[in-house]
């Protein structure tokens, strides 16, 4: 053993010497006992409140390890799940305003819960008259328009008020239908299919008589089907 | 309540307030902590002052000992460090010498006046105190590294790493301390060798 005694044997009355030396071991004078105890009492720490012992074992590097554990496993665990979560919330929307904002009902009546929330998201100035519609996609679209009432949705007109609201924005695109319209005259005029041509040339008349005479009436190839 | 339970336990407990457990502390270790420091320093009224200071200190550090430290390693450091710096103070204030008083009072004998003369004692009860006395003088005369190493190895049976943990050095040099210090014990008590074979 490597905690023996590293001496030879010559020692052992020296040994005995020093057990019974050992044996008669003075005792320590009573002096100075009470003011030990004293000190000890006056040291000792008062035993702290439930709380605080429940704060210290937190503290403690197990505790801190295992509060640790588990909140990386639980945000791992959220982390790992990120479409249960969208799912969850965008059922929700849609199952609040769908169902009433699109009633199973015919194109030419709009349905009265829709309109109630047409008339609680458009100021009173703005209220469209009723229009059909024409597909339950577009109902839908518009059901999504309107199933948030935010401050967004008021400010921005819906689509179908456009055409009235802006006519500046509104001229461009005739422009260009009647120049395609006119065109399109021409190249059917170009292939010998006058009556297309004739079609297209009286529909430019139609809406705009003066750019007729100036692009359609003017071109050769259409001026020669037309008469 | 307490008296089976460990040293370590009995301070951690003391640290949660509760005193009974420092008072069993106190009485399973006082004896041993004050025989040691007295055969390291030698004096009665040094080594209750020591003693004093070391039971203080252990109180005061309470809060901060940890329960893996074995306890009478803390214990012994504190009162090894205490001897070891009241025999330094005394070592500037004078040199001790075998015709000086061993205390401070005028009537007390020289260490010449204890270490006996060569005839026998007449009964065994005498022998003892002879030997043991000479005993005393030789652990005295040894040095501070070695007299410490000894005693805790002697007289209070720690094991050599607990003493080195003590003392602060490697344990093979606690092993050459132990092993010079016997020797050096060996050669004083020479002439009293076949006293202490007699001797019971």
């Amino acid at each position: 053993m490597a905690d023996e005694h590293d001496d030879d044997p010559d020692s052992g009355s020296l040994r005995h010497v020093f057990s019974e030396m050992r044996a008669v071991d003075e005792d320590p004078p009573a002096r100075g006992l009470a003011e030990l105890m004293a000190a000890a009492r006056a040291h000792a720490p008062t035993p702290l409140p439930w709380w605080q012992r429940i704060a210290h074992a937190l503290r403690q590097p197990p505790a801190l390890a295992v509060a640790s554990i588990v909140i990386l496993i639980g945000g791992a665990l959220v982390i790992s799940r990120p479409d249960a979560t969208i799912e969850e919330v965008a059922p929700t929307t849609r199952s609040n305003v769908a169902p009433t904002a699109i009633p199973p009902r015919g194109p030419s009546t709009p349905p009265q819960d829709e309109r109630r929330a047409k008339a609680a998201v458009t100021p009173k100035d703005m209220t469209p008259p009723p229009r059909p519609r024409a597909t339950p996609s577009a109902a839908g679209e518009s059901a999504g328009h309107l199933q948030a009432p935010s401050s967004e949705n008021r400010v921005v007109p819906p689509s179908w008020l456009g055409a009235n609201s802006n006519p500046e924005q509104e001229s461009a695109p005739s422009q260009l239908g009647l120049q395609q319209l006119s065109e399109k005259a021409a190249l059917a005029a170009t292939r010998g299919d006058c009556e297309a041509a004739k079609a297209l040339a009286t529909r430019v008349a139609a809406q705009d008589p003066a750019y007729y005479r100036d692009h359609v009436a003017s071109d050769a190839a259409v001026a020669k089907c037309l008469n | 309540m307490f008296n089976d339970t460990a040293d370590e336990d009995l301070m951690v407990t003391y640290q949660k307030g509760e005193v009974r457990a420092f008072e069993v502390l106190l009485s399973r270790h006082r004896k041993p902590v004050f025989n040691f420091i007295l055969r390291f320093v030698g004096d009665r009224e040094t080594a209750e002052d020591l003693l004093q200071e070391s039971f203080m200190r252990v109180i005061k550090g309470a809060e901060a000992y940890k329960r893996q430290a074995k306890f009478t390693t803390w214990l012994y450091t504190i009162a090894r460090n205490l001897c070891v710096d009241q025999t330094r103070r005394r070592k500037h204030r004078k040199h001790a010498s075998l015709d000086a008083p061993m205390d401070s009072s005028e009537e007390s004998g020289t260490l010449m006046d204890v270490i006996p003369g060569n005839e026998m004692a007449s009964d065994r009860k005498s022998v003892n105190k002879q030997l043991h006395e000479q005993m005393q003088i030789a652990i005295a005369a040894l040095s501070e590294d070695q007299r410490e190493v000894f005693l805790m190895r002697e007289f209070l049976d720690m094991p050599f790493k607990q003493i080195a943990d003590v003392v602060g050095v490697p344990e093979n040099t606690v092993k050459s301390r132990m092993r010079y210090a016997l020797e050096k014990l060996r050669l004083e008590l020479d002439e009293y060798k076949d006293l202490a074979k007699v001797a019971p």
